[in-house]
């Protein structure tokens, strides 16, 4: 690197050779995470296979577990001398900013009750609603009307499509709270390339229905057993301009919701039943993933999950092998 | 600004070199920062060295860049669990 304005040493042919990493560089953000993850490995700490930024240690009684997002640290755990320990260590290898209970992070904000943890993410859609300049626009009860269909080339194109990108951008990270406007953000994706007049107006509209309710979350209730039961439909050749499938799958950890997933089928399926038995495939991926993470979180989960599906031709052929093609 | 260079010589970040023939360094500049409190009165002027991260050049400077963040379906499940358990 060459050296720093006010640096006076040395000649002038010199330059600083760089031992550690400084801001700015390309490769800032993977040598930090590299350290963080060595040390806590050093500490004691087990990397989860099912997600890299999941660590997790068991002492004894014991249990605590960390989560990164680069470098906002999420921890959890049943034992408050050893989340003690843990914040003493971190103190003594980083300088750290402790924020104390989970309120904020990442955008969600996060309010406890006896009924259990609600996440919402009011101040990022007002601020979508803000920066858009429709917070003063009339809310909107239903973003769609039924059976409305989008396709590639109504309307005229936009002379702008990078402001049509970040707005579906963020859209897209709204829907980590909501899943309400998933398949909203599904639909209004698929046409970043060439955004029209028509996709925008429609992005509009479900800027609307999200000023109706901005503090609409999901709440991820106290009272409930751990068993993973997933619910998934699909419909048949819906996409106008291809003719796939759009299908969606919701999977909830006793009566939490935790995933949630609304996608048009990579290939053309010939029947609804088709359809559906390939969208059950992927969502049973979603559940090993699902149990691999639970046994990393040392949770026992002994029983099968379930999974629920209403196609009763796709029921037959998962029932019974005979009827492979 | 001298408490930056100062904070990075005490951290080792560097030592100072010939450059080798051939190679290039990598620009770095100064940025600034003006710290309000809230009533609008100067807490302090802040510095910051950064390197100019756009001039590097894949495989030569770097490898990788990648870091993992976590899923959010993971964050949701850590809560849910968090939950029911208390």
């Amino acid at each position: 690197m060459r050296k720093p304005p006010v640096c006076s040493v040395g000649g002038a042919n010199e330059v600083c050779k760089l031992l550690k990493s400084l801001y700015g560089l390309k490769q800032a953000s993977c040598q930090w995470y590299s350290k963080f993850s060595l040390s806590l490995i050093a500490f004691g700490f087990t990397q989860s296979k099912a997600d890299y930024s999941l660590f997790t240690k068991v002492d004894n009684n014991s249990f605590t577990a960390l989560l990164v997002y680069v470098d906002d640290i999420i921890v959890a755990g049943n034992c408050s001398s050893s989340i003690a320990s843990l914040k003493s260590f971190l103190h003594k290898q980083f300088k750290i900013k402790e924020l104390g209970c989970l309120r904020y992070s990442l955008g969600l904000e996060v309010a406890r009750s006896s009924k259990g943890i609600h996440l919402c993410q009011r101040k990022y859609a007002l601020d979508i609603l803000a920066d858009s300049g429709t917070l003063a626009s009339k809310p909107l009860k239903l973003p769609l009307e039924q059976n409305f269909k989008l396709t590639k080339t109504s309307g005229a194109p936009l002379s702008d499509p990078n402001s049509y990108h970040r707005l579906i951008g963020r859209l897209l990270y709204l829907t980590i709270t909501r899943p309400d406007i998933c398949y909203l953000v599904q639909i209004l994706s698929q046409y970043m390339d060439t955004p029209t007049s028509i996709h925008l107006a429609t992005a509009y509209r479900v800027l609307r229905y999200i000023k109706s309710a901005p503090r609409q979350g999901i709440l991820l209730p106290s009272s409930s057993q751990i068993q993973l039961k997933a619910f998934c439909d699909s419909d048949w050749a819906s996409c106008p301009d291809t003719r796939r499938s759009v299908t969606g799958y919701c999977i909830f950890l006793g009566n939490s919701l935790i995933s949630w997933k609304s996608k048009k089928q990579s290939v053309v399926s010939r029947s609804s039943a088709e359809a559906e038995y390939r969208f059950m495939a992927s969502t049973c991926s979603e559940l090993t993933w699902l149990r691999y993470l639970l046994q990393d979180l040392c949770l026992s989960h002994p029983q099968t999950a379930q999974l629920y599906c209403d196609n009763q031709a796709a029921l037959h052929i998962a029932a019974n092998s005979v009827f492979h093609e | 600004m001298s408490d930056e260079l100062f904070a990075l010589e005490q951290n080792h970040t560097w030592i100072v070199t010939d450059l080798p023939p051939g190679k290039s360094a990598i620009d770095c500049k100064y940025v600034y920062k003006t710290k309000f409190l809230a009533d609008g009165t100067i807490e302090r002027l802040k510095a910051r060295l950064v390197a100019k991260g756009f001039t590097q050049k894949t495989g030569i400077d770097y490898t990788e860049t990648f870091s993992p963040v976590v899923k959010l379906v993971t964050v949701r499940v850590l809560l849910s669990i968090a939950a029911i358990k208390g």
